[in-house]
């Protein structure tokens, strides 16, 4: 009689801890997709802004060279947590990844010098999906965020006529 | 009791199975239609954000290429240039991406709102007045603000699925342009801003000296010819204090000729006093601008024939003005084509001033620059011209240093003309500052009154740098920190400094390099720029130049004035005179900001 209801409690029991445990499942996916949604935005807004500032302090070089060293500047500025969001870096300083064209002095009519940088960030994800348009690789589940932006050339070299 | 716990447990389990399937089927129920949807909506809002962050980056860059634009532009028709910013910033606006999405379709709206379609893009262009903030027709010289309007047709990620319709217009916007300015132009008016002027080196004397009974005449002999500078072998890095027009100090020409006063005679009216000589008596600018006065000119009906150097010694010293000043001066223009006649000694000069070089493009750029300045943008002008001093009133005029004149005290009507005074130094060469006015609003701009004066510049003196400098500090700083506070709160302050050598003397007492530099530094910590302009013609001294006004050392002993003053001030080399205009351009686009 003992064992019997003993048996039925602890049915009942198991019977609550499955439907727990089916909504924790749910909760914790769903909670796993927030997480994620959240670390890539912060991700993306982050390699947005860096690459807007690195851009915008490349624009206000004269040469090339001190361009780059202008947005690499900038990428150290802006700091990460460096575990679920690397830190921000040009992507290649190469073109068309980074280009710095002043055309010599003399752009075409209506065109502007520019200088173009592209950064990028890798994020580790607790479940990788495709996100903002992000290159995906399946590698160790993290994505890595690219962003690339043209921004005309403020202080211009000067090479004479 | 074993019954009621008999029944209690048959209850209970049943009890426990409504609540679980009621449990699992509200997690469902939240989760699919309220913890999902919420997810969705906040990831739509996410991506809507970036969106809007991103195009606001792209207008941003549309905003500064237009203001760079109009900063660069030599068109000082308003229409002409806004129209060529509008087209260069959406040039611009289409080298970026929104969302992964290209603009390089992107149009231009000519209305607000904007109703971009889906993943498209739209810009709107109007210019604002810096002052009102009020929208100007295109065209209108108030409009020196350009305000760039983006939107984007921003469509939601899961508009499918809940059936959101869209394109949604995500809409920024960025104002670019030159921000409110006040600006002081240090202009170098030292005796060498004309070592580049193309001139005559003249013997004049009487061809029959020796026989007192032949015609009595004037022949000309040709030194030396070509550039101030180089036809008196100059070799100084700050160049020669002889000028190629009044006052001209015709004693400090050193190394190639030596000048002679007795052999230059009374002035006007009068004959040769000497024979042939190896000294000069006159320097004649070749108001053709050639070498050798090769081409020959016509100013204001008064001919100049080609090759005839006479003529130009003759009218600069006054003796054509009519036929009995011409025949007492023993100036025999039987053979020359032309007859005397009033006007001649004007046209020269007229023709003379603006043969001057370096000094008369320099004095154009800085026009350019002001009213490319005046057109684009909310500024303030102040002009403080130096040579041995800095000019810090309307109607300052330099010292005489009637030492440089040579043996003009024995001999004083040496330099008398009849356009002047017996004062070879009267009227005294201008040394105009015009000061910046605090008061708001374009009548107080000084526009009018800068470009009056530096039209007016004639190259004397040394090359006072520091002094400059100083003043211009001075009236960038507030009154409470030690300054005469004539800057405008909230505009941004430059100094752009234009010489063509280096720092000579020094108003400060010390050596006039290192003044120069500390008052770099003290132009550093009141946080204010300046912009070098170094104009040098002479190859071999481009590094000494470069090494005084650079932008790249910051060392407060060795370094350059543009470095350390700091605040992004650049150092522009140029090696030819009509390079000055894209200089003084780039000084514009280089203060090119956006505005909020």
């Amino acid at each position: 009689m003992k064992s019997k209801s003993i048996a039925k409690v602890r049915n009942s029991r198991g019977g609550s801890a499955v439907e727990l445990a089916l909504g924790a499942i749910l909760m914790i996916t769903l909670s796993a997709l927030a997480m994620n949604m959240i670390l890539l935005n912060f991700a993306m807004c982050l390699n947005d802004a860096v690459c807007r500032d690195a851009a915008r302090a490349a624009a206000q070089t004269s040469g090339k060279a001190a361009a780059l060293l202008a947005a690499t500047t900038q990428l150290k500025l802006h700091a990460t947590d460096g575990v679920f969001v690397s830190q921000p870096i040009l992507t290649s300083t190469a073109d068309p990844d980074f280009v710095y064209n002043d055309y010599g002095g003399n752009p075409p009519a209506n065109q502007s010098s520019y200088v173009t940088v592209t950064t990028s960030v890798t994020v580790k994800v607790p479940a990788p999906i495709v996100f903002f348009g992000a290159k995906f690789y399946a590698k160790n589940g993290t994505l890595i965020m690219q962003r690339r932006y043209t921004f005309p050339i403020i202080k211009e070299q000067y090479y004479g006529t | 009791m074993a019954l009621e716990q008999t029944k209690t447990s048959k209850l209970f389990p049943s009890r426990r199975r409504q609540k679980g399937q009621a449990i699992s089927v509200l997690i469902v129920f939240i989760a699919a239609f309220v913890v999902a949807p919420l997810c969705f909506v906040c990831y739509e809002m996410c991506l809507y954000n970036l969106a809007k962050q991103q195009l606001k980056a792209c207008v941003d860059s549309a905003a500064l290429a237009a203001g760079a634009t109009v900063a660069t532009s030599d068109n000082v028709d308003p229409s002409t240039t806004q129209v060529g910013a509008k087209t260069t910033a959406m040039n611009m606006f289409r080298q970026n991406t929104v969302l992964a999405h290209s603009l390089s379709d992107a149009t231009e709206s000519s209305s607000l709102p904007m109703s971009p379609a889906a993943n498209k893009a739209q810009l709107y262009f109007q210019y604002l007045d810096p002052v009102s903030r009020q929208a100007v027709p295109l065209g209108s010289t108030n409009g020196k603000i350009i305000q760039v309007t983006g939107a984007f047709g921003f469509v939601p990620f899961f508009s499918k699925f809940l059936t959101l319709l869209g394109p949604y217009p995500v809409v920024e916007r960025s104002n670019g342009g030159l921000p409110q300015l006040d600006v002081v132009l240090c202009f170098d008016i030292s005796a060498s801003m004309d070592d580049f002027t193309q001139v005559s080196v003249v013997n004049r004397y009487n061809i029959n000296k020796a026989n007192p009974k032949l015609k009595q005449a004037n022949g000309y002999k040709v030194l030396l010819k070509g550039p101030l500078y180089n036809a008196f072998k100059c070799t100084s890095a700050t160049g020669t204090a002889l000028n190629a027009t009044y006052p001209q100090e015709l004693d400090a020409g050193g190394g190639a000729a030596s000048f002679s006063a007795a052999g230059r005679g009374a002035n006007t009216g009068a004959i040769a006093p000497n024979a042939s000589a190896t000294s000069f008596t006159d320097v004649v600018v070749n108001i053709d601008g050639t070498s050798d006065f090769s081409k020959g000119i016509t100013v204001s009906g008064c001919v100049f024939p080609a090759g005839n150097v006479g003529l130009l010694v003759e009218a600069a010293r006054g003796n054509f003005e009519s036929v009995a000043t011409a025949s007492a001066a023993g100036v025999d223009y039987t053979t020359w084509g032309v007859a005397p006649k009033a006007g001649y000694y004007a046209a020269y000069q007229q023709s003379a001033q603006a043969q001057r070089h370096p000094i008369s493009d320099a004095i154009l750029a800085a026009i350019n620059f002001y009213t490319i300045m005046n057109n684009d943008c909310d500024a303030h002008f102040s002009l403080v011209s130096f040579g041995s001093d800095a000019g810090t009133t309307s109607k300052q005029v330099c010292d005489p240093d009637y030492a440089t004149l040579g043996n003009i005290t024995d001999n004083p009507s040496t330099f008398v003309s009849n356009g002047s005074p017996a004062d070879p130094m009267a009227p005294l060469p201008p040394n105009p500052g015009i000061p910046l006015v605090p008061t708001s609003g374009p009548a107080y701009s000084n526009y009018g009154s800068v470009v009056t004066s530096v039209q007016t510049l004639i190259a004397y003196g040394g090359t006072n740098i520091a002094g400059a400098l100083q003043y211009s500090i001075k009236q960038l700083q507030s009154s409470s920190s030690g300054g005469l506070g004539l800057a405008r709160p909230g505009a941004k302050k430059a100094i752009v400094l234009f010489t063509d050598g280096l720092p000579t003397v020094s108003s400060l007492g010390g050596d006039p390099t290192a003044d120069a530099r500390a008052q770099a530094v003290a132009a550093n910590a009141a946080g204010i720029p300046i912009y070098c302009i170094g104009l040098c013609l002479v190859p071999s001294l481009q590094s000494l130049q470069t090494a005084v006004l650079n932008d790249t050392n910051t060392n407060a002993s060795t370094g350059g004035i543009a470095a350390i003053s700091g605040n992004n001030a650049q150092f522009y080399q140029a090696t030819d005179p009509t390079q000055l205009n894209q200089v003084f351009e780039n000084v514009a686009r280089s203060l090119v900001n956006l505005i909020r």
